[in-house]
């Protein structure tokens, strides 16, 4: 095994317990004869044994205090909102003749509202075909200057 | 990783503090301590342990079993402790961690033992360790030297494969002995 293999294995799996087999054998060779590669392999387990022992530190007890505290803030403004959405449900439970009524009348205005602006609708566009056909057979008589619309013909008859 | 009785998370997701308070309990300590190592400060570190459980306790209804909660826990923490480290909004310069804060957890030096003062020289040269190394290749030290993940834990905490979680670690246990050896520890390499 050549040191560039053996120090990848040492800087990962032989380090981390997970080499094994024929490779583990190999490496383990390696390092009882070369010195630069045991060197590495003492100095990654003591660097890591010395992170193990003095990096755990437990969190201060002002850190619960401000979660419970915010936690407590999140549980009243959730018990509003499901106070609310309560009164909601209730209301159209309990309710439902007076909102079932309320909801036809509302209903019933609109449709009504509707009709009436759907016909004043027709009325005006009957209105104004009626004054463009007038203008029609007025512009048509003036132009031939032949008394033809005081005279009345069966256009006029018809339409007007 | 420790695990948490079903029976409990479910009662925290549906409100009873005292549940959540054991779920806490029992990562409060892992949580900070990941958040102090990758962010290297103590206010960071308490922010981050904050975030995390808030954003636990919003999520816990939406857990699902099929995962264990300490990865889940984990990944919160790391991608809240990445957020809070870039964000830089309320960071200070890059300074020691401020051990005044974290007094409860370390011994007080007035009442100084041999073996006190050993520790806390210990943690000193850690963080003069993980200090100098980027942001990657500590949180990739801090889950595999202090926590103990496996490989497979590493790469569902990351978000990233086995294979890169493995040429990460060697990476970054390079940059350590290196750090360590111009700390003045390891004098034989």
């Amino acid at each position: 095994m050549d040191c560039k293999r053996a120090k990848g294995l040492v800087l990962s799996d032989y380090t981390d317990g997970v080499l094994r087999g024929h490779a583990l054998e190999e490496l383990e060779l390696h390092l009882r004869s070369c010195s630069s590669c045991r060197r590495l392999a003492e100095g990654v387990t003591s660097t890591g044994e010395l992170l193990k022992s003095a990096a755990r530190v437990d969190a201060p007890q002002a850190v619960w205090n401000r979660i419970r505290a915010e936690i407590s803030r999140i549980l009243i403004k959730e018990g509003f909102v499901e106070t609310v959405l309560e009164r909601i449900r209730y209301g159209l439970y309990h309710l439902r003749p007076t909102v079932m009524a309320t909801a036809a009348i509302i209903v019933l205005i609109f449709v009504l509202a509707t009709a009436r602006f759907v016909s004043y609708m027709n009325y005006s566009a009957a209105l104004s075909v009626r004054e463009d056909i007038v203008n029609m057979v007025s512009l048509n008589g003036e132009e031939r200057g032949s008394g033809e619309y005081d005279i009345g013909t069966s256009a006029e008859t018809f339409f007007l | 990783m420790r695990e948490i009785a079903k029976e409990i998370i479910e009662l925290a997701a549906g409100g009873d503090i005292s549940a959540f308070e054991e779920i806490y309990k029992a990562f409060s300590s892992t949580v900070y301590t990941v958040a102090l190592g990758v962010t290297r400060d103590s206010r960071d570190a308490e922010e981050v342990t904050q975030d995390v459980f808030l954003k636990a306790f919003r999520g816990l209804k939406r857990f699902k079993f099929g995962s264990s909660l300490g990865t889940w826990i984990y990944r919160i923490t790391v991608n809240t402790a990445i957020n809070v480290y870039r964000s830089g909004a309320r960071r200070r310069a890059f300074g020691m961690v401020d051990y005044d804060e974290i007094k409860d957890s370390v011994p007080d030096l007035r009442n100084t033992s041999k073996e006190e003062i050993e520790k806390r020289h210990a943690a000193e040269s850690v963080d003069r360790i993980l200090k100098d190394l980027s942001f990657e290749h500590r949180s990739c030290i801090v889950l595999r030297e202090i926590e103990g993940l496996d490989y497979k834990e590493m790469a569902q905490v990351l978000g990233i494969p086995i294979n890169t979680v493995r040429s990460r670690l060697k990476r970054a246990r390079a940059a350590m002995v290196t750090c360590a050896k111009r700390e003045g520890l390891n004098h034989g390499l």
